[in-house]
């Protein structure tokens, strides 16, 4: 399944590279863009659409994945990688920038960065928190810290030194990854490769956990270690994906259960298709996005979302029906 | 020689200085009331609860053996499981291969024909009843082939039938080199089936030794507070409260 999976993902990145507003031949750009030849199909596709396409795939394998991680973790369909407090840690870490103005030196990646930091001081205040958790405590522990960089997030809103710096503030916390360049990558890429291989490495322990803690200890595996291991690589996934995207809502959240059937049910199994899966639709979202009309762009996170929040209501409603 | 020897296990409030000897091949029986610490102890034998004191896996301290190495000798199957996800039956199973790192496929059949879930093998397991699920579970420890099944009352909320075969299962698993260290509830269960008895009261040993020697009416007033009347002359022996 991973490599049909795959075959998609290329093909969707591929129709990814036509959609634009100029007509050009993608694959003679793409290969002028290598070679360093300075046509003006080799700008549009190396310096618009490649990133913006890679952006994409990269931020929806992160979202997807984390979920995929957290909810197995949490023995919880319906966890959310914003759980662990890292999405608001991002997004506070990256409006510090654009209101104190940051790390200039990093330029156009500053807000990434500083998202990193944020999303890595909210997981570990996050974790101190929690303690020796149980998950019960991550998820609380999680919406404290939430709630108390959801708030700080809000004074720096209210404080905005004016109103241009306001509404770039907000635009930018919606999400996107149009007018981004390669240097993202540098932040998002080693971040999906760290977080994943963290992840990855703890898919027994996911799989044990499917019984419950008492029976994954009991079979050999360190949960205290390997829960810590979990949440510190999603929490890298998705701050990073904020950091460098801001918030692309409801993927992290429903690409498990999209992917779940295709590997019946088994949470070890599902990391690579639910990161798979999340790219495709990450990119096809904003395939979607640059097909709209002309005018005020609608943003890629706003998007997700309006789609996210009725398939999360109706899986609600689902999981209701289960328990009665 | 014991596979498993306990000496002056302690833990918290919940166990103190017990010591046992577990013999290979042997049924043995933990009884005693609620809170009496039999979960407690088989916990700590499953590498699941920090204790003092020593425990003995053949002439290895568990305490120093690495989490795998403990798992592929001795499983745990806890008093109540349940899977978050809605696994095969087969995926369950072959959970009990973890500590392994491989999924037999030869070895997670036979543990689905021991305990009768073949039929079942595709199916969902939060498909199936609770009983049938009981039997998933314990097919998920088989599958491991440890030399000691911890089970902590794997007979609550069973029906009679499903009691008999489960018991009959540990019965056949405790073999040779092979032993099972069961916490039940049921005394005439208990009696009927263990080769052996240890009765905690309070997280201390009350009593130890065979089921005639154990469960007698002073040791069960004592520890129970209610009066039993006990046969062992029958060919199946039984335990009777009285008041």
């Amino acid at each position: 399944m991973n490599p049909a999976l795959t075959l998609l993902l290329l093909l969707t990145a591929l129709v990814s590279l036509h959609v634009g507003s100029t007509d050009i031949a993608v694959l003679d750009g793409l290969w002028q863009w290598l070679n360093g030849t300075d046509s003006a199909a080799a700008i549009v596709i190396g310096e618009i659409r490649l990133p913006r396409t890679l952006l994409a795939l990269t931020v929806g394998a992160a979202l997807g994945m984390s979920g995929a991680a957290l909810q197995g973790l949490l023995r919880n369909p319906l966890a959310d990688p914003g759980l662990t407090g890292a999405s608001q840690g991002a997004a506070l870490g990256a409006a510090s920038v654009f209101y104190f103005g940051l790390f200039p030196a990093a330029g156009a990646a500053a807000p990434a960065l500083a998202g990193l930091i944020g999303a890595g001081i909210a997981m570990s205040l996050m974790l101190l928190l929690a303690g020796p958790s149980r998950q019960a405590m991550v998820i609380m522990a999680g919406l404290a810290i939430s709630t108390l960089t959801g708030s700080l997030l809000a004074a720096v809103l209210n404080f905005a030194p004016n109103p241009f710096a306001l509404s770039e503030l907000v635009f930018w916390l919606l999400g996107s990854v149009s007018e981004r360049g390669l240097d993202h990558l540098w932040i998002l890429g080693p971040a999906l490769l760290i977080g994943g291989g963290l992840i990855w490495s703890q898919r027994r322990l996911l799989l044990g956990l499917s019984l419950g803690e008492q029976v994954a200890q009991s079979m050999g595996l360190s949960y205290t270690r390997g829960s810590r291991l979990i949440i510190l690589g999603a929490a890298l996934l998705v701050g990073a994906s904020v950091a460098v995207a801001g918030a692309i809502g409801f993927v992290g959240l429903l690409v498990p259960h999209l992917v779940r059937p295709l590997v019946k049910n088994r949470p070890d199994r599902i990391l690579i298709p639910a990161a798979l899966v999340g790219a495709i639709l990450v990119c096809v979202a904003d395939i979607v996005v640059r097909w709209m009309p002309p005018g005020r762009e609608l943003k890629l996170g706003v998007l997700t979302s309006l789609i996210g929040a009725p398939l999360f209501i109706w899986l609600v409603w689902q999981e209701r029906k289960r328990w009665l | 020689m014991a596979v498993i020897r306990i000496e002056q296990l302690q833990l918290d409030s919940r166990l103190a200085g017990v010591s046992l000897n577990l013999k290979p091949g042997e049924l043995f029986g933990v009884i005693g009331p609620n809170g009496s610490g039999k979960s407690s102890l088989l916990e700590c034998i499953a590498g699941l609860q920090r204790y003092t004191g020593d425990i003995h896996l053949d002439e290895h301290n568990l305490a120093h053996m690495p989490g795998q190495a403990r798992a592929r000798r001795i499983a745990l199957l806890p008093q109540r499981c349940q899977s978050a996800w809605a696994l095969k039956v087969a995926d369950v199973i072959a959970l009990g291969r973890l500590p392994w790192g491989d999924e037999d496929a030869d070895i997670i059949a036979r543990a689905a024909r021991q305990t009768g879930v073949f039929e079942w093998f595709d199916a969902r397991v939060d498909h199936l009843s609770g009983g049938e699920q009981a039997r998933v579970w314990l097919a998920r420890v088989l599958a491991g082939r440890p030399e000691v099944i911890l089970a902590d009352e794997p007979l609550a909320s069973l029906d009679l039938h499903y009691q008999q075969r489960v018991l009959e299962l540990l019965r056949d698993y405790a073999r040779a080199e092979r032993s099972v260290l069961l916490s039940i509830h049921d005394l005439t269960l208990a009696a009927q089936w263990c080769d052996r008895l240890v009765l905690l009261d309070s997280g201390r040993v009350h009593a130890i030794g065979t089921p005639e020697t154990v469960l007698t009416p002073d040791n069960i007033r004592h520890v129970y507070d209610v009066e039993v009347e006990v046969d062992f002359s029958a060919s199946r022996p039984s335990v009777r409260v009285l008041r």
